[in-house]
């Protein structure tokens, strides 16, 4: 990992799925870059591969082609092992939902994540107030709003110091106020530690807050 | 789409789990059934039997001569109503054959003769069996005599056929373990039943709310609710039906040994009526409806921790106190049923709680995660998890139990046996002579003479066997308590020493009797009290010098020495035990044969009766161990397929871990931790279940059904094996479920977006 290389740069890549008959070609030679300290919104119509290229950045789904360099190591054929320890370390996910173990208190969860990242000053409490969950480290995750669930699975991602945060859909399901403030924590975080952010999206108020977009066009249609 | 469409298309989305569904019912139903059915023609076989042998009074000649065909036609010339009954004891797979004369038998009262067309192959005339008998196998004739006959000669007597009452109990008993076992087969079903209901109540919480939001009534969802239950019951349960009379008739070949061998009792099949399928089915229906009505009528379970757990606590109290209290079959069963169901219902809610306060307090919060992890599987397979204990712990009971009285009766076999050879005296010779003639013989280093008849007591008559106290044969006798000065009570057979034994004696030989634990426990009689016993015309008071155990047959029995029986007081049988010095048993025949002149000398060696005795016993518990271990084995596939099905709802968590950095081995290692934990600790909890069922077995059910107790003995070895048994289940169960943990972009999509359609069945997090 090289100090000065864009956090992520992409290029060429390919990604279809055979579906029955029909190839489905859902990323076709795409090329960008997220530059350091900035976010960056992720924004296409459903289907159009958003989803899709945040697991092929986390490694979890393999590219048909095209190469990938994560803070300048190139990471398009790396072994499981390293993207497990990539996932672990540098890398922060945020879904839109079922972020967190159930079994564990909120405080516990967050400290689950940092020891799994390695980050041996987790202070659970510090993140939590954070983000405004003063007193709830105790509550589980069946014991709190929707709203503050994600809040908390942000302050488990925070809690881990990432290199690099990639959130799906964070407020896909949270109503207009919650969904605010959820990504009003999202920013404080982004602007205080520069930690460069992806950010897939539906909501056109979210998007215009990132520092720039990357537009998915539906290809949709594929070859019979 | 119909009301019932949208309901079974649950199924057709899972269809793993339909398939689980109907295996779990499918194998439950079969053991159940197939046990079942077993039980019911063993009680058939013995009404068969009773109808049979219903003239049980047999005719005896008083000078102590075995009964013959000429006592048969003298009597019948004098008009006494008498029929012959020969048994023809045939080798193993051929077994005993009786031989009856249908002539004979019409003097006796209508509903007391027996129906020989009823029992093809078993009951055969008397001629036939004669023939087929030749001189191959031996023969034993009974004269069985109508009780309100007349003019009977003095010099015969009537009694009650030996051995018969004690029969009925031992028989008795055996149905009740029987049903017993069919009990504990049927509560394990329900609960399998009742969590493949619960699971699948569960999974579809979801459509039920939609669909009632879209107006449909939750009567009506109930209804369809039913229909479908009854639909399974009668898919799987019928196929089970049948699969279990395949398995019935499979046992049928060992249990029909057990029952000749123990109760001279042929397997009566029976061809299934209408009744024999229909009886069992709707008890299937209504286990079902049991097992599964209070999450059928009401919506939510009750989660009222505090009282579940007094509940609990209750139910294991109440087990106890009627198991420790009531002194009948009935009681002990009844109460093993309590215990078990308080031991599992309180199991499966604390196990749980301990394990969030080992999750609370680690500090590590990967470990406490791990644990808290488990403890959600454990509530979530609370029911199969129980079931697996009960099978457990039942399997570890009847082992223990199978063990000890294998081990018990076989060194008391060997006490017993003492002999290399017994011999029959000759009814020609004069028994003085006879011995005097065989203590003579060269290759005979000791022998020892008994005597044998039934005596009159308060009690009901008794066996009486007269020995010789001073014979070296009798020296590693053991006795269970003696009251004879200088010696200690020894309560364990195997704490007893000769010296113990050389001081009773002597009380023997000095006129004291000793008496068989049996007839010590069912009358309350202990060493150092006094038994009048009458012999013939005489009546004595004897001290009871010792107490031995007798586990040959449940009858009550006296030991006297032979100078206290009566000159004139006939014996029903006298042999001798023999020790060889040297030569073979072929050798020592034809001696005696010369000096008892006499071509039919029977000589029964020690190793035989040894084989014989141990091969009836061996197929009493093979078949009670079979059934224990399906059981065992059936709660362990239920487990496994339940867990199949509910993992779906945890599988999200172990992929979470490969989100954030643990590698897919790594994550596949906690899974196998956690389905060892799992296994591993409910064998575990189930040891003391175990060994509180077996000393229920030998401390109050086999006094209550033999009239004999067991040493309470415990095998960590089987223990290991079954907790051993249960990790291979265990880790079985991680490998089976291994692939659904695999990180995959579909899961994820299928965890992490609500509303994608097939995002079902995740849990609301239990917290
Ligand atoms: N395993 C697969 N097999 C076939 N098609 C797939 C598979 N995975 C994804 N797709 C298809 O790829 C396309 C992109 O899916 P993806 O989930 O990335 O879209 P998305 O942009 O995240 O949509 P949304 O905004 O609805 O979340 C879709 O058309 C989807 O059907
Ligand atoms: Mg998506």
């Amino acid at each position: 990992m090289s100090v000065g290389c864009p956090a992520v740069s992409v290029t060429g890549l390919y990604k279809s799925f055979v579906d029955g008959n029909e190839q489905v070609r859902v990323l076709e030679n795409l090329t960008f870059t997220l530059p350091l300290h900035h976010s960056t919104a992720l924004v296409g119509p459903s289907g159009s591969g958003k989803s899709t290229l945040i697991n092929i950045l986390t490694g979890i789904e393999p590219p048909d082609a095209g190469a990938i360099r994560l803070f300048g190591e190139t990471v398009s054929h790396s072994s499981q092992k390293r993207w497990s320890q990539l996932r672990g370390q540098c890398i922060a996910t945020v879904f839109q939902d079922a972020n967190l173990m159930p079994t564990l208190s909120l405080a516990n969860n967050i400290r689950l994540r940092a020891q799994l990242a390695g980050t041996s000053d987790a202070n659970a409490e510090h993140w939590l107030n954070l983000l405004g969950l003063d007193n709830l480290g105790h509550r589980f995750p069946d014991q709190v709003s929707g709203g503050q669930r994600q809040r908390a699975a942000l302050a488990m991602a925070f809690a881990m110091r990432p290199a690099l945060l990639l959130a799906d859909e964070p407020t896909g399901s949270l109503d207009v106020a919650t969904a605010r403030q959820v990504a009003d924590a999202l920013f404080h975080h982004q602007q205080d530690t520069g930690c460069p952010m992806l950010l897939s999206t539906h909501d056109p108020v979210l998007a215009a807050r990132c520092d720039t977009t990357l537009s998915l066009m539906a290809t949709g249609l594929g070859d019979p | 789409m119909t009301l019932s469409g949208a309901l079974l298309s649950h199924y057709r989305r899972h269809p793993l789990q339909f398939l689980a569904l109907l295996l779990i019912l499918l194998i439950a139903t079969a053991l159940w059934s197939g046990v079942w059915s077993l039980s019911q023609q063993a009680r058939a076989s013995f009404s068969a039997s009773d109808a049979a042998l219903a003239q049980r009074h047999v005719v005896l000649r008083n000078d102590g001569v075995p009964v013959g065909v000429s006592d048969f036609v003298r009597l019948r010339r004098l008009g006494v109503c008498v029929t012959p009954q020969l048994v023809v004891e045939r080798p193993a797979p051929q077994g005993r054959l009786i031989g009856i004369d249908a002539f004979s038998l019409a003097c006796f009262a209508a509903q007391s003769a027996p129906n020989a067309r009823a029992h093809p192959g078993v009951f055969v005339d008397i001629g036939e069996a004669e023939a087929i008998a030749g001189t191959r196998w031996p023969t034993r004739l009974t004269l069985f005599i109508d009780q309100t006959t007349s003019g009977l000669p003095s010099d015969y007597r009537i009694e009650q056929q030996p051995g018969t009452v004690a029969t009925e109990q031992l028989a008795d008993s055996f149905l009740l373990n029987l049903d017993a076992l069919c009990a504990l087969v049927l509560l394990i079903s329900a609960l399998l039943v009742r969590s493949v209901f619960v699971l699948g109540m569960t999974q579809r919480e979801a459509s039920l709310v939609l669909l009632q939001r879209h107006g449909v009534t939750a009567q009506r969802i109930r209804w369809h609710l039913v229909v479908e239950i009854t639909l399974f019951a009668l898919l799987g349960g019928g196929l089970g039906l049948v699969l279990g009379r395949v398995l019935a008739r499979g046992f049928a070949a060992g249990f029909d040994q057990v029952l000749s061998g123990l109760f001279s009792v042929s397997l009566y099949t029976q061809t299934a009526s209408v009744l024999s399928w229909l009886a069992p089915l709707l008890m299937l229906v209504i286990v079902m409806i049991w097992a599964v009505a209070d999450r059928l009528f009401e919506h939510q379970p009750s989660r009222h921790k505090p009282a579940q757990m007094t509940a609990a606590w209750l139910t294991l109290a109440t087990g106890v106190g009627v198991v420790l209290l009531l002194p009948s079959l009935t009681g002990q069963f009844a109460g093993i049923a309590l215990v078990l169901a308080g031991y599992g219902w309180l199991t499966t809610l604390n196990l749980p709680l301990l394990l969030e306060r080992l999750a609370r307090r680690s500090a590590s919060p990967l470990l406490s995660w791990s644990w808290s992890e488990v403890s959600a599987m454990v509530r979530q397979l609370a029911l199969p998890l129980a079931a697996l204990q009960f099978a457990a712990a039942t399997v570890i009971a009847v082992h223990a139990l199978v063990a000890t009285f294998e081990s018990t009766f076989y060194q008391w076999l060997d006490q017993r046996l003492q002999g290399d050879v017994y011999v029959q005296a000759p009814p020609a010779l004069e028994r003085q002579t006879a011995r005097q003639r065989l203590a003579s013989l060269a290759s005979v280093s000791a022998l020892h003479s008994v005597l044998r008849g039934r005596a009159q007591s308060r009690f009901g008559s008794l066996d009486v066997m007269a020995i010789e106290s001073a014979s070296p044969l009798l020296r590693r006798w053991e006795f269970l308590s003696t009251a004879v000065p200088g010696d200690t009570g020894v309560a364990d057979a195997s704490a007893g020493t000769p010296t113990d034994g050389d001081t009773v004696w002597r009380a023997v030989a000095a006129g004291q009797v000793l008496i068989n634990e049996q007839l010590s426990r069912r009358h309350g009689l202990a060493a150092g009290n006094a038994i009048t016993l009458t012999l013939g015309t005489t009546t004595m008071t004897a001290t009871i010098a010792a107490v031995y155990a007798d586990y040959g047959r449940p009858a009550g029995e006296v030991v006297i020495d032979q100078a206290l029986w009566p000159e004139n007081w006939p014996y029903q049988s006298s042999s001798f035990a023999v020790r060889l010095r040297s030569g073979g048993v072929e050798s020592f025949q034809q001696q005696l044969a010369q000096a008892w002149q006499t071509s039919d000398v029977k000589v029964r060696d020690n190793e035989a009766i040894r084989t014989l005795a141990v091969r009836i016993f061996d197929q009493t518990f093979a078949l009670t161990r079979a059934i224990s271990t399906m059981t065992l084995l059936l709660a362990g596939v239920a487990l496994l397929l339940m867990a199949l099905t509910l993992f779906a709802s945890r599988s999200w968590y172990y992929q979470l871990l490969q989100v954030w950095g643990l590698s897919a081995t790594q994550v596949r290692g906690w899974l196998i931790r956690h389905g060892l934990l799992l296994t591993g600790a409910i064998a575990l909890i189930a040891l003391p279940l175990g060994v509180f069922l077996t000393w229920v077995l030998v401390a109050r059910i086999n006094p209550l059904a033999f009239g004999w107790s067991l040493p309470m003995a415990t095998y960590p070895g089987f223990w290991l094996m079954i907790v051993a048994l249960s990790l291979a289940v265990g880790l079985v169960l991680a490998v089976l479920l291994a692939p659904q943990i695999a990180l995959s972009p579909a899961s994820i999509r299928r965890s992490t977006e609500p509303h994608h359609p097939s995002g079902t069945g995740r849990e609301k997090k239990a917290g």
